[in-house]
């Protein structure tokens, strides 16, 4: 039994750290992923499609299991608490999700490699890059903590049709993290 | 080795199953682990961007692998005692109990020792000596695929009783694959052919397996893990393998290989290829300058990709001096 009403978190998304963000990623309107709790224990979780270059499908993974792959290209490596989703061939980690997570601030952390309309979001580990990758630029956004009232409005950032690197960013309380444009 | 190949294919197959009961010790792999030094080793280490992994004979505590090969030899002699095995199994037991040991032949072990736990009173205890130490937090679960390498991770047992039903559990496998590959079949037949021997070889395989994951329970409050080596590092029989370096420690003569983590960090530079940093967390130990080092920790660490983010933490322990 899952809820999409999440209540108070933490959770670091592509190496930032989001608190009590409702949506932490929107793409034109739409969330890249969404965050659930299980009502019967507690625990975060995350949704998301996960898709390669050309559009086609890698894996699902919903409510924090992973409900379809292409084995044939694609294989889940388990830790403790935690799973990635690797391509055989390459060793590209397209998604590695940590949950129940005690020792951290944060109760869950999510990175994965999404191309939507041909834009990378780009939710790396330890840090998130929209619109551009390998390009060896120091980050726009960097030892900063973004907040505002509880609960707040708005978005933290807005990008229109542009590019951005963050890292060691927190994001508190917005309405929304980061509004992607295309 | 004169044996047929539906021999063959059953002894592998006895192999994979042990294999993978045992493989289930070992998993799930916590998401840090640790490994303690002191400065000296941490820059070595940052700087080279590998991990020494000495023979596992050589290592602090060298009655390691003769605690392990006692308690194999013991369980087996009980074994012997048993009158409910048959003579072929019988002979297979007295063959083994004396030559089990994989490491007297040349195979060898290279391991360097890790934590679950990141600020251990008693390791910070061992590097107090050394003007203080560091617990540096390798992620393992992707960039053991990166390491120059092939490793494995295990988890070391202590628990006596644990010890016992692996070692026990091997051996019973091993007894009724024989009793099933032989049935009917007398001990002057079997002398004909090396069934027995290949079985006793693949048993020194899995024994070596058991010989580097046991400790005497006393270490228990350690939770070690072993990254591992193996190989065959005689060249009377290896003549094109890869043989260690040696370094002397104390008047001893020791080998060791080095394992580089290079590409995992260079993976970790890759935006599109998803791989983390492979140095998540770092522990600076009681007994140093705490802040100052920080500083200077994130300064190595950004030398190595300056987007890293590891978490440095300073001991909480009350560990001081005096």
């Amino acid at each position: 039994m899952t809820s999409n009403t999440v209540g108070d978190y933490i959770a670091r998304i592509g190496g930032i750290i989001y608190k009590n963000v409702e949506n932490p990623i929107l793409f034109n309107e739409t969330p890249v992923l969404g965050l659930t709790r299980d009502i019967s224990n507690g625990e975060l979780n995350v949704t998301l499609d996960l898709k390669d270059e050309n559009g086609r499908r890698i894996a699902t993974i919903t409510n924090g299991k992973v409900m379809e792959i292409d084995s044939g290209k694609y294989i889940v490596i388990e830790g403790k608490d935690r799973f990635a989703v690797v391509d055989k061939t390459s060793g590209r980690i397209w998604a590695d999700i940590r949950k129940r997570i005690k020792d951290e601030i944060y109760e869950l952390d999510i990175s994965c490699l999404l191309i939507i309309a041909g834009v990378p979001i780009i939710l790396h580990p330890n840090r998130t890059k929209i619109g551009k990758m390998n390009d060896n630029e120091p980050p726009n956004i960097s030892s900063l903590t973004l907040s505002t009232q509880n609960p707040g409005t708005g978005s933290a950032i807005h990008l229109k049709s542009s590019s951005l690197y963050i890292i060691d960013v927190a994001i508190e309380h917005f309405k929304s993290g980061i509004v992607i444009e295309a | 080795m004169n044996i047929s190949d539906a021999q063959r294919l059953f002894i592998d197959q006895v192999v994979r199953e042990i294999s993978e009961e045992w493989l289930k010790h070992h998993l799930p792999i916590p998401n840090v682990f640790y490994h303690y030094t002191s400065a000296e080793g941490l820059l070595g280490i940052l700087s080279s961007k590998s991990i020494w992994m000495t023979e596992l004979r050589y290592m602090n505590d060298m009655s390691e692998l003769q605690y392990a090969k006692d308690k194999i030899s013991s369980r087996l002699l009980i074994y012997m005692e048993n009158r409910d095995i048959n003579d072929i199994q019988k002979e297979f037991l007295k063959r083994i109990v004396s030559a089990f040991d994989p490491f007297s032949s040349g195979n060898a072990v290279f391991s360097a020792s890790f934590c679950e736990s990141g600020n251990l009173l008693s390791q910070w205890r061992a590097y107090r000596g050394k003007g203080g130490g560091y617990a540096i937090g390798f992620d393992f679960l992707h960039t053991i695929r990166f390491l120059s390498k092939r490793c494995v991770l295990r988890k070391v047992i202590y628990d006596k009783q644990t010890q016992d039903n692996v070692v026990d559990g091997v051996i019973e496998k091993y007894l009724s694959a024989i009793a099933k590959e032989t049935t009917g079949r007398t001990m002057s037949n079997i002398n004909q052919d090396d069934y027995v021997p290949a079985v006793c070889q693949a048993f020194s395989g899995t024994a070596g397996e058991l010989m580097f994951s046991f400790k005497h329970p006393d270490f228990h409050e350690e939770r070690e893990w072993r990254l591992v080596h193996s190989m065959n590092i005689n060249p009377r029989f290896n003549r094109s393998g890869e043989f260690p370096a040696f370094r002397s420690y104390d008047g001893n003569v020791i080998p060791y290989f080095s394992v580089s983590f290079s590409n995992a960090v260079e993976a970790s530079k890759e935006d599109s290829f998803g791989c983390p940093f492979p140095i998540v967390k770092l522990f600076i130990g009681p007994t140093i300058n705490a802040d100052l080092n920080t500083e200077s920790v994130k300064y190595l660490l950004s030398n190595l990709n300056p987007d890293a983010t590891t978490d440095i933490h300073k001991s909480d322990i009350p560990l001081r001096w005096l």
